[in-house]
């Protein structure tokens, strides 16, 4: 399969990658032994319910990655319901949400 | 070969030695005649054949009439298992493969399989050596053929040749013996007499020949039930009109590959081995896959690079102008852990997370210098966006 410059981008500089610190929801999807896992980690405004920040950390492939770096840019100033609907839920499935707080 | 790029995956497919094209022009342009008598264009083709089949014969201590074209490895395991198969059959219909054995192998006994044969699969260890006591116990008195890949593909491991013979002669009865040597032949001494077999298989792009030719060897006296009906142009076998410029280039590659058979293996193995030690001191938490030293062919290293995934790694270094290949599920067309790794004992991990690096006699130290520092960076690179190894350095 050839990737398009776009994916190659992401994945070789990804946008929002790393552990954040004190983050207010994590959750891990995949498994090893699928090749692929991904937690996300967020930071949610309180009244707004609106995305402040975003990050992930990816065992995987390349295509992994950067759809992990793309779904996180998109879901960036969402609200929790826009970014599950739209973005986050679309890409890994349903997140089991765990609250940190 | 695409200039400037490192190719590190020598065990698919090598670049085309200078001399083996300048060796296949003339046969392109002018002299591109098919093999028959009386005339003097069909007596040179004749002759020309003849001594390619030498030239491979005199490598494997075998005989000229021995030596078949082919047109790659692929087609030569497909005669001699079936082939084998066939014309035995009446003798009995169990045959003995093992499980980390090439795909030719494997399709071709799950085929003979579906049509009447029974086929017991050896199990292997976690260097990949096939079982020794397994093959004792599955041979039968309707064993008719056992066949085993003398240099494992993904891992390098050679098989124990003399063991493997000395159980086959003490059964009481005739067991056909084939042999896959694509990644064998030019890397290893292989003498038809001393391994035992009746049937193997070389390919010549594996050893710096061209792509579309290779060759089977058949002991005299052996029969092949004919597999493929037609015309009889360059073989008996009935093989098509077989390139007469891929078989002089294929001859010339393989007299490249013998003129200093001892000098050419153990400058693969001195590459292999600065490959391995760079790798195992620059770069933590990796593990080699397969044996260590002599019972490994000189030319492969198979390394797990743990916490992150080969196909990333694999894609980062072909960013980088570095081909390599990895047994990673996500690069696989099955979507599939390394089969061979799972085999021995793997774990999924370890599978996803593997990279093999096989070097050519144009591999230079230079090169490998290059790929051990991009492996390096990439290494931490993947690794500071692993979620795996966040968890192992939060346990330490």
């Amino acid at each position: 399969m050839q990737y398009s410059q776009k994916v190659l981008d992401h994945f070789m500089h990804p946008h929002n990658v790393g552990k954040m610190e004190n983050p207010d929801a994590v959750a891990t999807e995949g498994s090893p032994a699928c090749g692929d896992q991904v937690t996300v980690y967020l930071k949610v405004d309180d009244k707004t319910k609106t995305i402040t920040d975003i990050s992930f950390l990816s065992y995987g492939c390349a295509s992994n990655i950067a759809t992990a770096s793309i779904i996180t840019d998109m879901a960036k100033g969402k609200t929790l319901e826009e970014a599950k609907k739209n973005y986050l839920a679309g890409c890994y499935g349903c997140f089991g949400w765990t609250s940190s707080r | 070969m695409q200039a400037g790029r490192i190719y590190l995956d020598n065990c698919v497919t090598t670049c085309p030695a200078p001399e083996v094209l300048t060796e296949m022009q003339p046969y392109w342009e002018k002299k591109f005649w098919f093999p028959g008598t009386f005339i003097s264009t069909g007596e040179s083709t004749n002759s020309l054949i003849n001594k390619a089949q030498n030239t491979i014969a005199e490598t494997l201590e075998a005989s000229a009439q021995e030596i078949h074209f082919t047109s790659g490895g692929t087609l030569a395991n497909n005669i001699a298992i079936k082939g084998l198969a066939n014309a035995y059959k009446q003798q009995g219909k169990h045959i003995i493969v093992s499980v980390v054995d090439y795909p030719d192998l494997l399709t071709n006994a799950a085929y003979l399989e579906k049509n009447g044969f029974e086929v017991t699969y050896l199990s292997a260890d976690s260097e990949g050596f096939i079982s020794l006591e397994e093959l004792k116990s599955a041979i039968r008195k309707d064993t008719i053929l056992f066949m085993t890949t003398a240099v494992n593909h993904t891992v390098g491991t050679i098989q124990p040749f003399a063991e493997i013979k000395a159980i086959l002669e003490s059964a009481d009865h005739k067991i056909y013996y084939h042999l896959d040597a694509g990644q064998g032949y030019g890397k290893i001494p292989l003498k038809v007499n001393e391994l035992g077999i009746d049937t193997m298989s070389i390919s010549a792009h594996k050893i710096h020949g061209p792509q579309g030719i290779g060759a089977l060897y058949q002991r005299t006296g052996t029969k092949l039930a004919q597999l493929i009906h037609g015309v009889k142009r360059v073989d008996n076998l009935q093989t098509g009109g077989l390139s007469i410029a891929l078989i002089a280039g294929f001859a010339k590659a393989v007299e490249l590959t013998f003129r200093d058979f001892e000098a050419n293996t153990a400058y693969l193995r001195e590459l292999s081995n600065y490959l391995l030690n760079r790798i195992e001191k620059e770069i933590p938490y990796v593990e080699l896959n397969g044996p260590r030293g002599e019972k490994r062919a000189p030319h492969n290293i198979n390394v797990s690079i743990d916490f992150i995934e080969g196909e990333a790694i694999t894609m980062m270094l072909d960013q980088k102008g570095i081909t390599v290949a990895t047994g990673s599920a996500c690069a696989s067309e099955g979507l599939k852990a390394n089969y061979v790794l799972m085999a021995m004992g793997k774990t999924h991990i370890q599978s996803h997370g593997s990279m093999k690096f096989t070097v050519s006699r144009y591999t230079t130290k230079a090169e490998l210098d290059e790929t051990v520092q991009a492996l390096a960076e990439i290494t931490q690179e993947l690794r500071n966006r692993s979620p795996l190894y966040l968890a192992m350095t939060k346990e330490k």
